[in-house]
C-alpha cells in the first residue's frame, strides 16, 4: 500500500471507528424498530410496513401537514440564512474600529441560552404591545401577526435565523479570512472595481465554504426543533408543527418509537437525496487544493 | 492597500452607518434580556415600554445565584467541556486532514458515511446510544459526553475543516514531500497552522454546543450534585415560569463565560492566515 | 413472532454483570436501598429532600433521590429501557396506565392489603387509580379549579358578596356581567359602557389558560365531560361540550372581558397580572396559591367557578407509583406514604401547592387545621371552595380514565387555535375534526 494511503486510513480511523461505534449501531437499530410497534416499555413485534402505512395513507393527521410546513420553512430559512450571514460576513470583514466587538456582538444572539432568546423574542414579536409592531406603527408601515398568525408564523420563524445566523455567518468570515489578499491586488492593477471583485473573486473562492453552509443549512433545517417547540409549541392551528416537534412529541409524549423511527427513516431519505442532489451539482464549487 | 476597504469619505460614512445599524439590531435582544434582568416582573411588562430599570434591582442576581449552586454546576460543565473541546479540536483536525488531503481508497464513500450520521434526528437514535452506552459506564459519568469527541469530534466538524483545508493549495503538500517531510509532519507544521482561523470556529461552536446541552447531560447524569449548568437553567425554568426577571437573570449569568470566550476568540480571526506570504 | 430487544441483548447481559458485582460487594452493607424519581421546583426539592431524609431516619432505608427537570417521561424512558428504572416516581395518569400494562409497574392493591396502616376507604375515591381488579397508582396530591381575584380590582367596581360556597355560585350569565364590570378601557370606561373601548383595554375582567385542565372542570358544570360519568359515551362533539368552548371564545370576541391567547402572551405571569392589574380574576389551578402568597402587594380573594348545569369539582393529580423492577416494593410504598404525608411534608400543603390524597384531610377539623389554616396561602373562602366539594361533589380528571386523552387533545387544542382566533366557531371546527378524532373516542379505560 501506498504510504499516502495507509497514512490516509491511519488518520481517518477515529472518524471511521467512532462512526461504527457510535453512530452505525443507533442507525441501524432505528431502522429496525421502525418495522416493529416498539414504544420502549413493551414486548414488541415486527410489524413490516404498518407504521410506514400510517404515515403515507393519511390516517395519521398530522404527517403531511408537518412534512409540508418543514419543506416551506426550508424553502425559506435556508436561502435567508446564507444570503443574510454571507453580507453580513462581508461586512464584517471591513476595517474600522471596533470590529473586534461588534463581530462578537453579531453573534451573541445565538449564544445565548435558546430558552432566553425564545422568550425575548416572545415578547418583540406580540402583535399588540411588542417592539417589532412598534417600530413598524412609527414607520406607518402595515404590522404583523407574527408568529400568532397561521400564514405567517413560518416566515417569521425563518426571518429570526437573521438574528440566530452568528455561527453560519462566523464560518463566512474564517473563509474570507482565508481568500489571499494577492487576488484582490492583481484585480486592482486590473482596473477591478468591487462588484467585479466579489463576482469573479469573492464567491469563487468561497463556494466551498457557501457548499458547507447549504448543505448543512438544508441538514439542520429539515431538523429544526428549539424555536418552534418553545415560542409556538407548533400552533396556532399546528400552521409550525415542524417535523421535529412531531417526532419527538411521537417518540416521547405518545410513546410510540416505532413511528418516530419510521418518521426518522422517511426524513433520513428525504435529506439524504436532497444532499446528494446538491454534492452531484456541486459543478460550481472550486478548491483551490484540488487535483487536476 | 486591502482590497475591500472602502474608499475614504462617503465610503467610509456608508459603512460606518451600516455597522452601527447592524450593532443596534443584534443588540437590541440582548439588552432587552440584560434590560428584563433588572426590572419587577411588572415593570417589564409597562406600556409603553420602559427602556431603563430605575432603580436596577441586582437584588434578581443574588437570588438566582443563590437558588441553584451555580458554582458547581460550572465546574461540572467545565469537566466535560474541556475534555470534550481537546478531543474535538485533536481528533477532527486530523480526520478532516486525511479527507481533505490525502488520497486513499474509500474515501468518498466513508466520508458519505460520516455525513448521514448527521441526517438521522437525534430524538430516535438517543435510546440506542444511551443503551450502549449503559452497558460500560456507570450513571453519572461523563465519559458518554467526552469520548464521543476523540472519535473524530462530530462530523460537522470534520466537513467543515474539510471545506477549509481542501482550499489549501496542494504545492504546499508536494514542497514538504520533496523535502522529506512525513504526512503527519504536513498535518502538524503546515495545514494545521493555516487552519487556525477555522479550528477556532470549531472550539467556539463546540464549547456552545457541550454549554447549552441539556438533554445530554439530563440522560446520563442522576445525582443533582453532578448536574450541568445548562441542567440547572431547566431547573430553574421549572421553579420561576412565572418570574421572567429571574430567569433573565439567570440566563444572563450563564451567557457570561461564552461571551468571554467570544471575545477571546474574535481576535484570532483578524490576525488571519498568511497563506499569501506562504504562496509562491 | 415475538422479540425482545434482539441487538441490545448482548449489552444487556454485559450490563447484569456489571450491576451484580456491586450488589455482592455492598449486599451487607445495607439490605435496602431505593431510587426515587420525581419532578418539581427547587423549593418543591428541598421539602421532598427533607421528608426522604426523616424518612431514612426512622426507617434505615437509604434512598436516593433524583430531581428531574426537564422532559420527565424522556429520561424516564430511558431507564426502562435500560433496565435500570427507579423504585418509585412520580408519573402522569396517561403513562402509568400504559406502563402498568407492559408490566412495568407493580398492582399497588397486594401492597393496600398487606399495610395495616392504611385502608383504600381513608383515601379520596378517584386518587385511587384502578384499572379492572388492580390498582395502577395513588395521586400524591390533589389539585383543582377555582377564581382567583384582586380584592382591590373587586372594590373599585363594587362588587361584594364573591360566592365561596357552591350553592351560592353566580350563573354563567352572571359571571360574564362580573366581568363585564371588571373590564376596563384606557379612559376608565368598563365593558358595559356603551362607549367602552375593545381596542385598549387596561384591565381585563378574567383569564383563563386554554388547556384540558381548566375545561374539564367547566365542563363538569355543564353537566359533561369527555367521557361523562366514565362512560364509553363520548360528550365531544355534543351541544352541552361544544357550548363550554363557545361560552369561553365569546368572554374574548363577544363580551371583550378576556385577552386571546396572542394578547395573554404579553402579559406576565397570573400572579403579577392580578397584583398590577392587568387581570381581575383568574380561573385556575389551586397550586397557584404557592405562586401569590409571596407576593406580598398582592391582595387576592378566591371565589366558586360559575355554575351551569351542576357544582361538581374535578380533581386531578401526579401519581405515584413503583416499578415492578423494584426488589423492595414494601419499602417504596412506605416511602410514598410518607413524603406524601400532610405531617411529613407540611410545606408543601400549608404553602399552597399540593391538597391531601385522604378523606380525613378534608372531613376531619384537626386535620385540616394542618394544611389549611388561613394564611396568606390559604385564604378565607379557601375552606368553602376547595376543601369542602373536594368530599362532597367531585369528580375525578378524564386523565385517568379517557383512552387515548392525549391524542385527542392533540387533536382537539390546535384546531381550536382557530376559535380563539375568531376565525370559526366551535361547532364548525368540531365537525371538521370529528373524522380524526373518531377512531381515538375508544371510551374509558376502566
Amino acid at each position: 500500500m501506498r504510504k499516502e494511503e495507509a497514512y490516509g486510513y491511519l488518520m481517518a480511523a477515529p472518524a471511521i471507528l467512532g462512526f461504527f461505534i457510535f453512530t452505525l449501531g443507533p442507525l441501524l437499530a432505528s431502522l429496525w424498530l421502525s418495522f416493529t410497534d416498539y414504544s420502549v416499555t413493551n414486548v414488541y413485534k415486527f410489524v413490516g410496513l404498518a407504521n410506514y402505512k400510517r404515515l403515507f395513507s393519511g390516517a395519521d393527521p398530522f404527517f403531511y401537514k408537518s412534512l409540508g410546513v418543514t419543506l416551506y420553512y426550508v424553502a425559506l430559512s435556508v436561502p435567508i440564512t446564507i444570503v443574510s450571514s454571507f453580507l453580513m460576513a462581508l461586512l464584517l470583514k471591513q476595517k474600522f474600529k471596533g470590529r473586534g466587538l461588534v463581530r462578537v456582538i453579531v453573534t451573541m444572539p445565538s449564544i445565548v441560552p435558546a430558552v432566553a432568546v425564545a422568550t425575548i423574542f416572545l415578547w418583540l414579536l406580540n402583535p399588540d404591545i411588542g417592539l417589532f409592531n412598534e417600530i413598524l406603527r412609527a414607520l406607518h408601515l402595515p404590522t404583523s401577526q407574527f408568529i400568532y398568525s397561521e400564514t405567517t408564523v413560518v416566515p417569521t420563524l425563518a426571518m429570526m435565523n437573521i438574528w440566530t445566523m452568528g455561527s453560519t455567518m462566523l464560518i463566512f468570515l474564517a473563509g474570507l479570512e482565508n481568500i489571499p489578499e494577492q487576488y484582490y491586488e492583481a484585480a486592482d492593477v486590473d482596473g477591478g472595481g468591487p462588484i467585479y471583485k466579489l463576482f469573479h473573486i469573492t464567491i469563487p473562492m468561497m463556494s466551498p465554504t457557501i457548499f458547507f453552509n447549504l448543505i448543512m443549512g438544508l441538514i439542520n433545517g429539515f431538523q429544526t426543533f428549539t424555536q418552534a417547540y418553545i415560542m409556538t409549541e407548533g400552533g396556532p392551528n399546528n400552521a409550525s408543527l415542524f417535523y421535529s416537534v412531531y417526532l419527538y412529541r411521537e417518540a416521547f409524549t405518545n410513546q410510540r418509537m416505532a413511528v418516530a423511527c419510521a418518521l426518522a427513516w422517511v426524513l433520513f431519505v428525504i435529506v439524504l437525496l436532497l444532499t446528494l442532489v446538491v454534492f452531484r451539482t456541486s459543478g460550481w464549487v472550486y478548491y483551490e487544493g484540488d487535483r487536476q | 492597500m486591502k482590497a475591500y476597504r472602502l474608499r475614504r469619505g462617503a465610503g467610509r460614512t456608508a459603512l460606518y452607518i451600516a455597522v452601527i445599524a447592524v450593532s443596534l439590531m443584534y443588540l437590541l435582544p440582548l439588552f432587552w434580556m440584560v434590560r428584563s434582568s433588572l426590572m419587577s416582573a411588572g415593570e417589564i411588562f409597562l406600556i409603553p415600554p420602559v427602556w431603563i430599570p430605575n432603580p436596577p434591582r441586582w437584588s434578581n442576581y443574588t437570588k438566582a445565584l443563590t437558588t441553584i449552586p451555580f458554582g458547581r454546576y460550572f465546574l461540572n460543565t467545565m469537566k466535560i467541556v474541556v475534555f470534550n473541546l481537546l478531543g474535538t479540536v485533536l481528533s477532527s483536525s486530523i480526520c478532516a486532514f486525511s479527507f481533505a488531503r490525502l488520497r486513499w481508497r474509500g474515501r468518498e464513500f466513508f466520508f458519505a458515511l460520516l455525513m448521514s450520521g448527521m441526517m438521522l434526528p437525534g430524538a430516535v437514535t438517543l435510546i440506542p446510544t444511551f443503551l450502549g452506552w449503559r452497558a460500560v459506564v456507570p450513571p453519572n459519568s461523563y465519559l458518554p459526553l467526552i469520548v464521543p469527541a476523540w472519535f473524530g469530534g462530530g462530523a460537522f466538524n470534520i466537513f467543515l475543516l474539510r471545506q477549509f483545508m481542501r482550499g489549501i493549495p496542494l504545492s504546499l503538500d508536494e514542497a514538504a514531500l520533496v523535502d522529506g517531510a512525513s504526512y503527519p509532519r504536513i498535518y502538524a507544521q503546515i495545514i494545521l497552522p493555516l487552519s487556525k482561523t477555522p479550528l477556532i470556529v470549531v472550539s467556539l461552536f463546540q464549547f456552545l454546543g457541550v454549554w447549552n446541552d441539556f438533554l445530554g447531560p439530563l440522560i446520563y447524569v442522576n445525582r443533582e450534585r453532578f448536574f450541568t449548568l445548562a441542567l440547572g437553567l431547566q431547573m430553574f425554568i421549572g421553579y420561576y415560569t412565572a418570574q421572567w426577571e429571574l430567569l433573565m437573570a439567570a440566563a444572563t449569568i450563564v451567557l457570561v463565560p461564552p461571551v468571554i470566550l467570544f471575545l477571546l476568540g474574535q481576535k484570532f480571526f483578524t490576525r488571519g492566515i498568511a497563506i499569501s506570504g506562504l504562496k509562491g | 413472532m415475538k422479540l425482545r430487544r434482539p441487538i441490545l441483548g448482548l449489552l444487556l447481559v454485559a450490563l447484569m454483570v456489571a450491576a451484580a458485582v456491586p450488589a455482592v460487594v455492598f449486599a451487607q452493607k445495607s439490605d435496602i436501598k431505593l431510587t426515587f424519581t420525581y419532578w418539581g421546583s427547587t423549593y418543591e426539592k428541598a421539602v421532598i429532600e427533607a421528608a426522604i431524609k426523616s424518612f431514612t431516619e426512622k426507617t434505615g432505608i437509604e434512598v436516593e433521590p433524583m430531581i428531574i427537570p426537564t422532559d420527565y417521561e424522556t429520561k424516564l424512558l430511558t431507564m426502562i429501557a435500560a433496565n435500570d428504572a427507579p423504585d418509585v416516581g412520580y408519573l402522569g395518569p396517561p403513562t402509568a396506565y400504559k406502563w402498568f400494562r407492559d408490566g412495568h409497574l407493580v398492582d399497588i392493591k397486594e401492597l393496600f392489603e398487606s399495610d395495616p396502616s392504611v385502608k383504600e376507604e381513608d383515601f379520596i375515591d378517584g386518587a385511587i387509580f384502578r384499572y379492572g381488579d388492580s390498582i395502577v397508582g395513588v395521586m400524591n396530591n390533589l389539585e383543582s379549579f377555582a377564581i382567583f381575584y384582586s380584592k382591590a380590582a373587586f372594590e373599585e367596581a363594587g362588587i361584594d358578596n364573591v360566592p365561596t360556597k357552591p350553592e351560592d355560585a353566580w350563573t354563567w350569565d352572571e359571571f360574564v356581567e362580573i366581568a363585564k364590570r371588571l373590564t376596563i378601557d384606557r379612559s376608565g370606561r368598563n365593558a358595559l359602557d356603551p362607549n367602552f373601548d375593545p381596542k385598549s383595554i387596561r384591565q381585563y375582567g378574567v383569564y383563563m389558560n386554554l388547556w384540558s385542565g381548566p375545561f374539564e372542570a367547566l365542563l363538569l358544570r355543564n353537566g359533561t365531560q369527555y367521557f361523562p360519568g366514565m362512560s364509553d359515551e363520548t360528550g365531544i362533539g355534543t351541544p352541552a361540550f361544544n357550548e363550554v368552548f363557545q361560552k369561553i371564545a365569546d368572554l374574548m370576541h363577544v363580551h371583550h372581558v378576556m385577552p386571546t391567547p396572542t394578547a395573554a402572551q404579553s402579559m406576565p405571569a397570573p400572579a403579577v397580572s392580578l397584583q398590577s392589574r392587568r387581570y381581575a380574576m383568574v380561573i385556575d389551578g389551586q397550586w397557584v396559591c404557592n405562586d401569590f402568597a409571596p407576593i406580598e402587594e398582592l391582595e387576592y380573594g378566591i371565589a366558586q367557578l360559575p355554575k351551569m348545569t351542576s357544582t361538581t369539582a374535578v380533581y386531578s393529580g401526579a401519581l405515584g407509583v413503583i416499578f415492578s423492577s423494584s426488589k423492595h416494593p414494601e419499602a417504596a410504598w412506605q416511602l410514598l406514604q410518607h413524603i406524601t404525608s400532610v405531617e411529613e411534608s407540611t410545606e408543601l400543603f400549608r404553602d399552597g401547592l399540593w391538597m391531601p390524597n385522604k378523606k380525613a384531610y378534608y372531613v376531619d377539623e384537626d386535620k385540616i387545621a394542618l394544611w389549611a389554616s388561613e394564611s396568606r396561602a390559604r385564604v378565607p373562602g379557601y375552606r368553602d371552595v376547595l376543601v369542602d366539594p373536594i368530599v362532597y361533589d367531585s369528580e375525578v380528571t378524564g386523565e385517568v380514565y379517557v383512552k387515548n386523552f392525549g391524542d385527542i387533545n392533540n387533536i382537539l387544542f390546535p384546531a381550536l387555535d382557530q376559535v380563539w382566533a375568531g376565525k370559526k366557531t366551535v361547532d364548525q371546527v368540531i365537525t371538521e375534526i370529528m373524522p380524526q378524532l373518531e377512531p381515538l373516542l375508544e371510551g374509558s379505560i376502566r
